[in-house]
């Protein structure tokens, strides 16, 4: 028992690790391509930070009432989540740049809000999963600081090293949409890591 | 308790974003603008907080007194956050050997405020054993929309209004003040725990009065004194200095993002600038009226070109306010702010032209910055000089520089059916470009201000203006040929950022040089 509750912590902690370097290249690269819609100035970069960081946020309430509503389920709903990051990632590339044609000469607070409706879906998949992951741990754990320390740093490095990855390696060999594609198959990797355990189990 | 963790994780995601958006600031300006600044930054901040998450989840293990530990452990996070200040001028400077050091103080800084993040989600959840969801998200959220409000408060508005070494003592002070919070709460009695906070936040409240110096020292001065820098403008939109000029001449030598920018000159008996790179376009067009600006910078460039023959109007397009405080300051280049044939908008210069689909001119011009730097491909792509183009008049001309990017000459000739180069320029046309024939009388009636652009010993042979009359225009595509890149040289798009990756400058690692793609030769500007 305690071995099947070993491996599946490690699967769990490797979804999550791909999951954060996937988060991390998704926000260099699509901020590249909303620079194209809103500009390079401070205004758009904070924009783009802050809507991203809004996303994530109401990604986390969400993710905390289903982890609460649906205790039993919150593995599956992690795999579809990640699923769901995938799939949006696969057309975000072209769906960012029809955008930016599209909605040419916006003004600020237009191109924002057009910012926020493009990004909100993924950045909310996203940040659902840690309280639901955090949740998840907790039921073995017993303490949510050391549940949440620990899978807060196994993202958080993933993240780093998706930073590490997009800037001094990926852009060299990549361009954007073959960048975005690579984070696209981490989440799905993350997703079927955690889905052969729950089919296993 | 549950509303002072929510305080708490709402603090600490405030105030550890606003120290990256200074960080970012700094960090890029050490590296006059480098693309992997930004990375490099994110990168040691995230791994200062997944190792601080470490630290927490160990204090959430063994800690007696859980919000005790956190306001220690803020105190210490705030005395590190004053140090960086102080050391600034010794780990941000663009140098391998400084560099481990740089992110080492970067992560310190991050991860003392990552060690919070477990703690205030321990604390917002006791007693919550059944809906530990619920709970952890509220404190996750408060911490998200911190970290949302700091980019927007600090990068936004803070910058704009204070200089960056006052900020980021501010944010020293702040992560103390948090500290005296979280001990208040846990442990409110008097004694002589409280001298080392109470002297913290009297050192920190010093460092905002009086802060030490961080710009100055990292700011390029062309290994001259720094005592030679004669402006320093910061403003949320970044960091621009003015150096006088070397051996006295040549006018003063402005820095954007401590990258080189221009020359504060207009004489052409001098032309530090180069000007005649502007001057081109006049001789090349046979009849422009209307100009556009992209990038005002030190003003020299509109100087020229709205002295041109006949030129009607000239918009302007600058990201950046500060260039219009410090142009008031010359008077060479001071009458354009009140020249009414000149407007200059403050916006980026690619959603402006997205954003006035009809406007047409005769003449596009931008001095672009070094293709090296970050968000350049968004002024190189095929994809902008594509829109560009649609903001030509027929027989119209951009200009650009190169700044020695053969893959700019190829992606000109991708988009543009007539192309030249000249002196690392770029001309652009859907007409044939060549030399008015009159060329020597469009020079002599070009005006700066009052007096000619041109003197007539420039007309003499080997003078700029007689060079600009009779020399033989370049062609791309011979240039190209002739180029030892010329097999490297690639279309530039909005999707490869190649010239500031793939066939930008490489990153500072030498080990990571092996792992990454050739860079192509450098091409003479």
């Amino acid at each position: 028992m305690g071995g099947e509750r070993s491996i599946g912590t490690t699967r769990i902690a490797m979804a999550f690790f791909l999951s954060g370097i996937a988060a991390l290249v998704y926000q260099v690269t699509w901020q590249r391509l909303l620079f194209v819609i809103v500009g390079v100035d401070i205004e758009s970069v904070t924009i783009v930070v802050s809507t991203f960081m809004f996303g994530l946020g109401v990604g986390a309430v969400l993710g905390g009432i289903l982890a609460d509503r649906f205790p039993r389920r919150i593995l599956l709903a992690f795999c579809l989540f990640e699923a769901a990051i995938a799939a949006y990632g696969l057309i975000s590339a072209d769906l960012l740049v029809w955008s930016g044609h599209l909605f040419s000469g916006l003004d600020r607070p237009a191109a924002a809000l057009l910012s926020f409706t493009l990004l909100l879906l993924p950045t909310l998949c996203m940040g659902a999963t840690l309280p639901m992951l955090i949740a998840n741990a907790f039921r073995s754990s017993g303490n949510v600081g050391v549940s949440t320390g620990t899978l807060y740093f196994i993202n958080t490095l993933g993240a780093a090293i998706g930073a590490i990855a997009v800037g001094f390696f990926l852009f060299y060999w990549f361009d954007v949409r073959q960048t975005i594609a690579i984070a696209a198959a981490m989440n799905l990797t993350a997703s079927a890591i955690v889905a052969s355990a729950l089919v296993r189990k | 308790m549950r509303h002072l963790a929510l305080l708490l994780s709402f603090s600490i995601g405030f105030l550890s974003l606003s120290q990256e958006i200074v960080w970012v600031r700094l960090v890029s300006f050490g590296q006059s603008g480098r693309p992997h600044a930004f990375s490099l930054v994110l990168a040691a901040f995230l791994i200062g907080i997944a190792l601080g998450a470490i630290g927490g989840r160990r204090l959430c293990r063994n800690s007696v007194d859980l919000l005790r530990s956190a306001g220690m452990v803020l105190f210490v996070a705030a005395a590190v956050d004053l140090a960086a200040l102080y050391l600034g001028p010794v780990i941000l400077p663009y140098a391998p050997i400084r560099l481990p050091l740089l992110v080492f103080m970067i992560a310190l800084t991050a991860g003392l405020k990552g060690v919070l993040f477990p703690i205030v989600h321990h604390l917002g959840s006791q007693g919550d054993s059944g809906q530990v969801g619920r709970s952890v998200s509220r404190i996750y959220l408060g911490n998200v929309m911190g970290s949302s409000l700091g980019p927007i408060v600090t990068g936004f508005w803070l910058l704009d209004h204070i200089d960056v070494e006052t900020t980021l003592a501010l944010i020293g002070v702040l992560t103390a003040a948090l500290g005296v919070l979280a001990w208040a709460f846990a442990w409110w009695r008097p004694g002589i725990a409280w001298v080392a906070p109470a002297a913290l936040v009297a050192f920190g409240a010093s460092s905002i009065v009086l802060p030490p110096a961080l710009v100055i020292p990292l700011a390029d001065s062309w290994g001259a004194d720094k005592k030679q820098i004669r402006h320093v403008i910061q403003n949320r939109h970044g960091i621009i200095h003015v150096l006088k000029p070397p051996r006295g001449q040549g006018g003063d030598v402005t820095f954007g993002g401590n990258a080189y920018d221009g020359r504060v000159n207009v004489d052409m008996d001098i032309n530090s600038n180069e000007l005649d790179r502007a001057y081109l376009m006049a001789v090349m067009h046979p009849g422009p009226r209307l100009a556009l600006v992209v990038g005002l910078s030190s003003g020299a460039w509109t100087r020229a070109i709205e002295g041109m023959p006949g030129i009607e109007a000239v918009k302007v397009i600058e990201i950046n306010p500060g260039y219009l405080e410090l142009i008031g300051r010359y008077p060479d280049v001071a009458p354009l702010l009140s020249n009414p044939r000149v407007s200059i908008k403050i916006d980026d210069g690619r959603r402006w032209l997205r954003a006035h689909p009809d406007e047409r001119f005769d003449l596009v011009f931008q001095n672009t910055t070094w293709h090296w730097r970050a968000y350049t491909t968004q002024l190189l792509s095929a994809d902008y000089l594509r829109e560009v183009k649609a903001h030509l008049k027929p027989g119209g001309v951009l200009a650009s520089n190169s700044t020695a990017s053969i893959d700019a000459y190829r992606t000109a000739l991708e988009v543009f059916p007539h192309v030249v180069r000249y002196k690392g320029f770029i001309y652009m046309s859907d007409q044939p470009l060549a030399k008015r024939p009159d060329a020597e009388q469009v020079l002599r009636a070009s005006r700066i201000g009052e007096r000619p652009a041109f003197d007539d010993a420039l007309f003499a042979d080997g003078g700029v203006a007689a060079r600009l009359v009779n020399d033989p225009l370049q062609s791309a595509q011979d240039y190209i040929a002739h180029s030892e890149g010329r097999d490297s040289a690639r279309i530039i798009t909005d999707m490869n950022l190649l010239p500031e990756f793939a066939h930008g400058r490489p990153p500072l690692f030498g080990w990571l040089r092996p792992l990454l793609p050739p860079t192509p030769s450098r091409e003479p500007n």
